[in-house]
C-alpha cells in the first residue's frame, strides 16, 4: 500500500501537491478569468445603464407633456403635432411594404436560384457600398430625381411619396443583406431533408426556410423600422418641412410628408415658438414610446408565428 | 484518372501505396441473385476535377438492406446521395454513368426529380426535423405532395409512425415540437416522414452515427422491420452495424467499389486484401 501511495504521490493534508509546480501560472489564469469576466460584466452594465438613463430621461423629461390635446390637437405654439405624427407612421408603414417584399425577393433571388459568380459578387457589393452612402447624399439624389426633374421643375415635389422613395432606396441594402443572411443561415440539412420528400424548390423556399429564417428576418425589420422613423436627413430634402394641416388624415401620398423627428429638426433649428424646448421633450418621449411599441409588438407577432409554426411546445 | 495536378498525382500516389491503388477486381463484385430494385452502371461523381465516385456498377436487390461501408472520404455518401439525385443541389457536383430504378434511368432527360424523390427516400446522419409539429413533420411529404384529404393525411402519419415504431411514445403530444423530441426519437420521426411518402427505397446515410448505442439498437431493429417492405440502402462506417442490419456489403476504398458480396461471405472470407485489413481493423 505505501508504494502505490508513494507511486501516485497523494499529497498530504496542507502540503502542496507535487507536480503542481506550475501552480503560479495556473493562479494567474484563474486570476485573469476573473478579471475579463468583470470587465464583461461591467461593459454590460454599462451600456444598459446608459440605454436606461437615456429612455428614461426621455420619458421623465417628456411625458408630462404628452395628452391627447398635444398628440391630437394644437401643441402649446399652436402646431398640430398630429399630422407630423400620422406622417411618420404614413412613411414608415409605406417604406416597409415596398422594401420587405423587394428584400425578401431579392435574398430568395441571390441564395436559392442566381449562379454564384459575376452577378451575384457585383450585385452584393453595390449593395454595401450604396449601404455606406450618407443618407444625406440619397436625399439629395432623392431630391434631384423624385422632387424635381433632375433640379428643374417639379416632378412630385415635397410629398410623402418622395419620401417614401428616398427612404426605400436608403434602407433596400442593409435590409437584402440581412434578409440574404437570415436566408442563409438555415441550415443545409433542412433544406436537404425538404428536398429529399419530394418537395419543389419553391415549396422548400416557403415552407421550411422561410419560417427557419423569421426571426432573423423580423430582426431585419426591426432595425430598418428604427433607422426609418429616425430618419430626418433624408426626408428634410425629400418629404419636405411641412405636413398638411386640413386633411392630415388622409392617405394621399401627394401630400406634404415632414415626420416628428423633421418638426423635431425644426424646432430645434428654427425655434421661434415659444417654450420649443418643452415640445421637443414630449416629441422625444412620443419617438421613444413608439419604437418601444412598436419594436415589442413586432417581436410579439413573430414569436406568434413561429410558435404556431413550431407546434405548441409543452 | 483524376490526377489534375503534380500536388494531386503525389497524394493519390502516397494513397495508393498505402491503399493499394485503382485495382479493382470485377470478380469480386457479385450479382445479386434476386429481384434488383436499383442497379449503377459505371456511375462517376466529379466534384470540380476531383473525382469522388470511379466507374461503379453496382445491384441493389429489391427488399434487402445493402450496406456500404468504407473509411472516411471513400465516397459511400457520395454514392448514396446519387441514387436520388441529391446532387443537384450541388452546383460544382457532375455525374456520369447510370442510375437504374427498375428499368428507368434517373438521369435521363424528362425525369421528373420531385417523383423520383417520392420513390426513393432519405434518412440523414444527423437528425434534421423540421422546427415544426411532430404531426406537421410527418405530413410533410403528403402536404407538398398536395391532394389528401386532412383525415388521409392523419391516417398516413399514424401508420408511418407505427411503422417507425414511434407512435406510442408521441400519440399522446401530436402538436408539440419536433424538437422536443430525444435525438433517437427525432430519427425515428425523419424515417417516420420519409415512410409517409411511401417509397420504394430507402437511403440511409449513416442514420445512427449520431446516436447512443440504445437508441442506435432500436433504429436497426426497425430498419430489419422495414426490409419486408422496403429495399433499403444504408452507409454505415460501423463494421459491426454493417454485419448485423444488411443482407448485402460493399466495401467502397477512395471512390472505387473494391468488393460487394453476401453479407456473411464478405465478413467470413473477405476476397480482397484491403478488404481484409478493413475488417481486421488494420485501417478506418
Amino acid at each position: 500500500m505505501g508504494s502505490i501511495a508513494e507511486r501516485i504521490a497523494l499529497p498530504k493534508r496542507g502540503q502542496r501537491p507535487p507536480g503542481d509546480m506550475r501552480s503560479s501560472r495556473r493562479a494567474r489564469a484563474r486570476l485573469w478569468d476573473r478579471v475579463m469576466t468583470g470587465v464583461i460584466w461591467g461593459i454590460v452594465i454599462f451600456l444598459a445603464a446608459l440605454l436606461l438613463a437615456f429612455v428614461l430621461y426621455a420619458l421623465i423629461q417628456g411625458v408630462s407633456m404628452l395628452s391627447l390635446k398635444f398628440v391630437f390637437g394644437a401643441d402649446t405654439s399652436g402646431t398640430l403635432v398630429g399630422p407630423f405624427l400620422f406622417n411618420t407612421f404614413y412613411i414608415l408603414i409605406a417604406s416597409l411594404l415596398i422594401c420587405v417584399p423587394i428584400a425578401v425577393f431579392g435574398a430568395v433571388y441571390l441564395v436559392e436560384y442566381a449562379r454564384q459568380g459575376v452577378i451575384t459578387t457585383v450585385l452584393r457589393f453595390a449593395t454595401e457600398t450604396l449601404a455606406g452612402v450618407p443618407s444625406i447624399v440619397l436625399a439629395l439624389f432623392g431630391f434631384l430625381v423624385f422632387v424635381t426633374n433632375f433640379g428643374s421643375g417639379t416632378r412630385l415635389g415635397f410629398t410623402r411619396i418622395a419620401g417614401i422613395l428616398t427612404l426605400v432606396i436608403l434602407n433596400l441594402p442593409l435590409m437584402l443583406r440581412v434578409c440574404e443572411d437570415a436566408l442563409r443561415s438555415v441550415p443545409r440539412e433542412l433544406r436537404e431533408a425538404s428536398a429529399a420528400l419530394g418537395a419543389t424548390k419553391y415549396q422548400t423556399i416557403w415552407r421550411v426556410m422561410m419560417p427557419v429564417a423569421l426571426p432573423a428576418l423580423t430582426t431585419g425589420v426591426i432595425l430598418t423600422a428604427g433607422k426609418m422613423i429616425g430618419e430626418t436627413a433624408a426626408l428634410i430634402y425629400t418629404a419636405g418641412g411641412s405636413a398638411a394641416v386640413n386633411n392630415w388624415f388622409s392617405l394621399d401620398p401627394r401630400l406634404p410628408g415632414a415626420t416628428l423627428t423633421i418638426y423635431l429638426y425644426e424646432l430645434h433649428a428654427e425655434g421661434v415658438v415659444a417654450n420649443a424646448a418643452q415640445i421637443q421633450n414630449g416629441i422625444v418621449a412620443l419617438l421613444v414610446i413608439i419604437l418601444l411599441v412598436f419594436n415589442l409588438g413586432l417581436r410579439w407577432l413573430a414569436g406568434r408565428i413561429s410558435r404556431r409554426l413550431a407546434g405548441a411546445t409543452k | 484518372m483524376s490526377a489534375s495536378s503534380p500536388e494531386r498525382e503525389n497524394a493519390s500516389a502516397r494513397e495508393a501505396a498505402i491503399l493499394g491503388g485503382d485495382t479493382v477486381n470485377p470478380d469480386y463484385i457479385i450479382k445479386a441473385p434476386g429481384p434488383i430494385k436499383m442497379r449503377t452502371v459505371d456511375l462517376n461523381v466529379y466534384y470540380g476535377s476531383n473525382r469522388a465516385i470511379k466507374d461503379i456498377s453496382l445491384q441493389i436487390a429489391e427488399r434487402h438492406v445493402t450496406a456500404l461501408m468504407g473509411p472516411s472520404g471513400c465516397g459511400k455518401s457520395t454514392f448514396l446521395r446519387a441514387l436520388n439525385r441529391m446532387h443537384d443541389m450541388t452546383p460544382s457536383a457532375r455525374i456520369t454513368g447510370s442510375v437504374f430504378i427498375g428499368d428507368e434511368e434517373i438521369f435521363a432527360p424528362g425525369v421528373d426529380l420531385v417523383h423520383l424523390r417520392q420513390r426513393v427516400g432519405m434518412v440523414f446522419q444527423r437528425p434534421n426535423p423540421f422546427p415544426s409539429s411532430i404531426f406537421e413533420n410527418v405530413a410533410y411529404g403528403l402536404r407538398v405532395q398536395g391532394g389528401y384529404t386532412q383525415r388521409q393525411i392523419a391516417e398516413r402519419v399514424e401508420r408511418s409512425l407505427r411503422s417507425a415504431a414511434l407512435w406510442d411514445e408521441v400519440k399522446d403530444r401530436m402538436n408539440a415540437s419536433a424538437l422536443s423530441l430525444s435525438g433517437g426519437q427525432q430519427q425515428r420521426l425523419c424515417i417516420a416522414r420519409a415512410l409517409a411518402v411511401e417509397p420504394e427505397v430507402i437511403l440511409m446515410d449513416e442514420p445512427a452515427s449520431a446516436l447512443d448505442p440504445i437508441a442506435t439498437l432500436k433504429i436497426e431493429e426497425l430498419i430489419d422491420e422495414l426490409k419486408q417492405e422496403y429495399t433499403i440502402v444504408i452507409v454505415t462506417h460501423n463494421l459491426q452495424q454493417a454485419a448485423r442490419v444488411s443482407q448485402y456489403t460493399g466495401f467502397f476504398l477512395t471512390g472505387n467499389l473494391i468488393e460487394f458480396n453476401l453479407t456473411p461471405d464478405m465478413f467470413a472470407r473477405p476476397q480482397d486484401k484491403r478488404t481484409e485489413d478493413f475488417i481486421t481493423g488494420r485501417f478506418g
